[in-house]
């Protein structure tokens, strides 16, 4: 078939067909850009190159063409050329030392991780204590999260080129939960191990909160701290039979954010 | 066959009947594109620590007045929370508020109590106002996670950190007193959400672009 050879039905049809993927494509379309410049994890060369731009910057807009164009312009509109607010990632980065800074992170984060690690494994053991199912079923549900919040950690770990940590927290084991499990003897005992290992790990990512060094890694840590949080409450509640207003000892408004780890020597992962 | 002037004068309008429905599509979707980038901007950009701590207290306020709004309707085994509930909301004002410079408020977020209005107004009895507090425990517990991706100053962060986890327990305080499973007194599952939207979402954070003065 030559150009004289159209057929005036197939073209109809082929344009139909244009017509519905073009129909389908525009919502996705959208959405990619949407997530495209309202993801803060993405940064501005990220976003170029996404779009098929080969600069993000406004001053190699000459150069291009065609289909880059929308991408040049959205970028143009949208992003900056320094992007500063973005011009890291939230991944811990070089180690030098004290709170605040990025060694620290790495720190606190391996610490973090080695926690998740210690509560999988307590509520494992404490799990053999627990008889009423509805509390059987909570243990599950906090160990599946502990699961993700370790998973997340080690992928902060491991995309700062750490090790990833598969032990749990051995000091803090010795110091509080050995000596307690030595003496459980009933579910109540199970549940409290398990309420002070949450309450500890809330205070050490509400400790975190205020002590890594970028807002990125800031949020992330809380963002499992209050699922930490929440833990303990269900516990009290709902596995201890406590009054609600059992969940805030002394009426308190303010999480404890220093740090639960000071006086346990090898707590903080440093290695 | 052999496509004729008349043809390829009808096919190239259907072409352009096409072109034109699409971008009249085109544009709705650029609207809103461009619409959402100006708030995903205006939330990211153009606040400070002290107006962000501003903006919270401007939250807690008003959830100090919702708690107040809600009283009547609570018993005496439920009031008791409540009220705990409200002065933990009134402290965190007063934190938000003694470092938020010029931006300290007085008032409650007026347009987050305008959103809020018909369904507190509408609230009958105790289900209802301690399932309207649960919703607003959890928006600001996810406020609260996603401000910490803009709070610079690492004491503005630490301060928030220890009230967002007393948010989140609140949210199970009410959930449990619900009745709900434990599933559900995790709405966003392992982790806390740390997006914003416009108070229509129980699983978003309450965006200052939305509801800041």
């Amino acid at each position: 078939m030559n150009s004289r050879d159209l057929n005036n039905t197939e073209i109809h049809r082929q344009l139909r067909a244009v017509d519905r993927l073009n129909t389908s494509a525009m919502p996705q379309w959208r959405s990619a850009l949407q997530r495209l410049f309202t993801d803060e994890t993405i940064t501005t060369n990220e976003r170029a190159s996404a779009l098929g731009v080969p600069s993000p910057n406004r001053r190699d807009l000459f150069r291009i063409g065609g289909a880059s164009i929308l991408g040049v312009a959205l970028l143009a509109a949208c992003g900056d050329d320094s992007d500063p607010a973005h011009s890291g990632t939230d991944a811990p980065t070089t180690p030098t030392t004290g709170a605040g800074e990025p060694n620290m992170d790495i720190v606190l984060a391996k610490t973090a991780a080695s926690i998740e690690k210690l509560a999988i494994d307590a509520y494992g053991i404490a799990a053999g204590l627990i008889t009423t199912p509805a509390i059987l079923a909570a243990a599950t549900l906090f160990i599946d999260h502990h699961q993700q919040h370790l998973d997340a950690l080690n992928g902060v770990i491991t995309g700062a080129g750490a090790t990833a940590i598969t032990e749990m927290n051995q000091a803090i084991y010795d110091a509080l939960v050995a000596p307690a499990l030595a003496t459980a003897a009933t579910e109540a005992d199970a549940v409290q191990i398990a309420l002070d290992l949450e309450e500890a790990a809330a205070q050490t990512y509400a400790f975190a909160g205020g002590t890594l060094s970028t807002p990125g890694l800031r949020s992330t840590i809380m963002t499992i701290g209050g699922v930490e949080a929440r833990h303990a409450a269900v516990l009290r509640m709902a596995a201890l039979a406590q009054s609600p207003l059992d969940v805030f000892p002394g009426d308190r408004g303010f999480f404890p954010g220093d740090n639960p780890l000071a006086g346990i020597d090898g707590a903080l992962i440093t290695t | 066959m052999h496509i004729t002037t008349r043809q390829l004068r009808r096919l190239a309008a259907d072409v352009d009947d096409l072109h034109r429905n699409n971008m009249k599509t085109f544009r709705t979707e650029s609207a809103d594109l461009h619409r959402d980038l100006y708030i995903a901007r205006r939330s990211v950009a153009a606040l400070d620590d002290q107006s962000i701590a501003g903006y919270a207290q401007s939250i807690e306020l008003a959830a100090v007045a919702a708690y107040t709004a809600a009283a009547p309707l609570l018993t005496s085994a439920t009031l008791p929370v409540a009220e705990l509930f409200l002065s933990h909301h009134q402290q965190h004002a007063d934190a938000f508020g003694s470092v938020a410079g010029m931006h300290a408020v007085t008032e409650p977020n007026a347009a987050l109590i305008a959103a809020v209005s018909p369904a507190l107004s509408a609230l009958t009895d105790e289900m209802g106002a301690l399932e309207f507090a649960f919703v607003l425990e959890g928006q600001a517990a996810y406020t609260y996670a996603a401000a910490l991706t803009l709070l610079q100053d690492p004491a503005y962060a630490a301060a928030t950190s220890t009230i967002l986890p007393i948010e989140a327990q609140h949210q199970v305080v009410l959930g449990l007193a619900l009745g709900k499973d434990v599933t559900a007194v995790f709405p966003t599952g392992a982790f806390e959400a740390a997006a914003l939207g416009d108070g229509s979402d129980p699983l978003k954070g309450l965006d200052p672009a939305v509801f800041a003065a």
